[in-house]
């Protein structure tokens, strides 16, 4: 785990995660403040809510596909690929280690985002309590299940086509999924397009996995059915991805 | 080799099962109703942020409406005065370095709005800046159903007639308004939206006596008018009472006396539109029995 290590330092002293730590503990307390639950003070755990996974949303899209697009082009670029290659690390355990240092920072700001729902923003009522802890894990694990993989194509593409085509790549992917696919079902509503059709049903609808809106509205937990089906779903585009990162993946510049 | 041929067959193995795990689920995860959430990205559409962006657009939202007016021409008057007495329309030079900094930024802003292309807007132009204002104006809308100004902007957009000369209750504005009451009348903790869904109330109403005024043979009934009043009147009585409670607990006390000025406007607005309703309603219901 020695390239673990390194990365994980080496993003640990370059010290923008603390920007993120500050945005995802500080945000859903101060947010509120420039809302309109400054007049209403009933808003103000529905607009802790949302700040809170906004803000987790945005540092991940920005600030963990671009460390994780930094590290795998630094990794190919600056002969530390190969050398690790010669001391016997393969490309794929390179791969999983850079990927895995830049989740173990993503991963922790997930989880203090579903406590500090769970402190900060809990129902009263015990029935929606327990519904309201449900839900939250619910979404911890979505988000990591739809964060992580992307995380990791980020790097491998990074190491293959250079960190600003990897990061915007990967960034552009996760915004199609998260609000493009909705987009393309509006369209489609209006007039039916077989081949555009194919292309909504063939796309990553990490739509699914922003349940913002659930809890906003205390809409409850999803049915256990229906999170099967997306952790199954997710897991799919997760072997996927993980192929596709691993051919993608380079120790070394191709000369 | 060796090596190669492994990773070949642990890449396809991924590709293959993540295909067959993808084919499982995908039919019933895209069907699953329960899963599907309006389109709203980071939920901002009737948000809490979504209600203060919603105020913050009432000034672009003045701009554009009248750009659309004006076909293409994006100054805007002021309390519905016309271009000569307008403010805005008296040319300020920019006069860089100058101590007032303000209106140096202003003349910036007019001149990149200036409109300078003597000739006027085509018809299919005029239909493009239409259909872009009225996006917007709905953008500004879905940030905030209850913001009184940002439905009424909306609504005036879209019965003011294209072709004709007389606003109709079009299924549009008429769609629009029901949504709004339903919408407020769930916001059962401020005053304000009541006052939002009692105008959206009163529009429909004065665009029922529009009909009665000009068609010779009315769309609308005097049961349906008066079904209207009644919504009216609900809306009316939940402001009152939300506003009492308002004045017990204090909340007004956190608004800005500008607003709650804009509150009381509103209200006293509502009032008077309430008293000549049911004035009109009686008088086109005494207008009928005479004709029968």
């Amino acid at each position: 785990m020695r390239l673990y290590r390194l990365t994980l330092a080496s993003i640990f002293q370059r010290k923008a995660w603390a920007i993120c730590a500050f945005a995802v503990l500080v945000l859903p307390f101060a947010l509120p403040a420039i809302s309109s639950a400054t007049e209403k003070p009933i808003l103000v755990q529905p607009a802790r809510i949302q700040a809170a996974w906004s803000a987790l949303w945005v540092c991940a899209m920005v600030w963990g596909l671009l460390t994780a697009a930094k590290e795998g082009e630094s990794n190919s670029k600056s002969g530390l690929g190969e050398y690790f290659l010669t001391t016997g690390l393969s490309a794929t355990r390179q791969l999983f280690e850079i990927w895995l240092a830049v989740f173990t920072f993503i991963a922790p700001l997930a989880l203090i985002t579903g406590f500090i729902c769970l402190i900060g923003a809990a129902p009263g009522d015990p029935l929606e309590r327990s519904m309201w802890i449900v839900l939250n894990t619910q979404y911890v694990l979505l988000f990591l299940l739809v964060i992580g993989p992307l995380l990791a194509l980020s790097a491998a593409l990074s190491s293959r086509f250079g960190g600003i085509a990897g990061f915007a790549s990967t960034l552009g992917l996760t915004i199609y999924g998260l609000y493009g696919v909705g987009y393309l079902e509006q369209m489609l509503k209006l007039e039916a397009n077989p081949i555009l059709q194919s292309i909504w049903t063939l796309s990553p609808h990490y739509r699914f996995a922003d349940l913002t809106q659930r809890l906003y509205f205390k809409t409850g937990a999803l049915e256990a059915t229906s999170f099967q089906g997306l952790i199954i779903y997710f897991l799919g585009i997760l072997a996927i991805q993980a192929a596709f990162s691993r051919i993608c993946f380079r120790t070394r510049i191709a000369a | 080799m060796k090596i190669r041929k492994s990773s070949l067959f642990i890449n396809t193995s991924l590709i293959g099962l993540g295909v067959v795990a993808l084919t499982y689920v995908s039919g019933t995860v895209l069907r699953d109703s329960a899963l599907n959430s309006p389109l709203n990205p980071f939920g901002i559409k009737g948000s809490p942020y979504g209600e203060v962006f919603a105020m913050a657009m009432q000034g672009p939202i003045d701009r554009e409406f009248h750009g659309a007016m004006n076909q293409g021409g994006a100054h805007h008057h002021q309390n519905g005065e016309n271009c000569d007495k307008c403010p805005d329309t008296v040319r300020k030079e920019p006069r860089p370095g100058s101590k007032n900094f303000r209106t140096y930024l202003a003349s910036l802003q007019q001149g990149t709005e200036e409109r300078t292309n003597p000739k006027a807007a085509s018809e299919a132009h005029r239909l493009y800046l239409r259909r872009k204002t009225e996006d917007k104006l709905r953008f500004a809308y879905e940030l905030d159903p209850s913001h009184y100004a940002n439905y009424t902007s909306l609504h005036f957009f879209l019965t003011e007639p294209q072709l004709g000369t007389r606003p109709e209750l079009t299924p549009s504005a008429a769609k629009l308004a029901e949504e709004t009451i339903e919408y407020c009348m769930r916001q059962n903790y401020d005053p304000r939206p009541a006052l939002t869904a009692a105008a959206a109330a009163s529009n429909i109403l004065e665009l029922m006596f529009n009909d009665h005024s000009w068609n010779e043979t009315p769309k609308f009934t005097i049961a349906q008018m008066k079904q209207y009043l009644g919504v009216l009147d609900f809306c009316i009585n939940r402001y009152v009472e939300l506003a009492r409670e308002w004045d017990n607990n204090g909340n007004w006390e956190l608004l800005s006396p500008m607003r709650i000025k804009e509150c009381d406007e509103r209200f006293h607005f509502i009032g008077k539109f309430r008293e000549s309703a049911v004035g009109t309603i009686s008088r086109l219901e005494g207008e009928l029995q005479v004709a029968n």
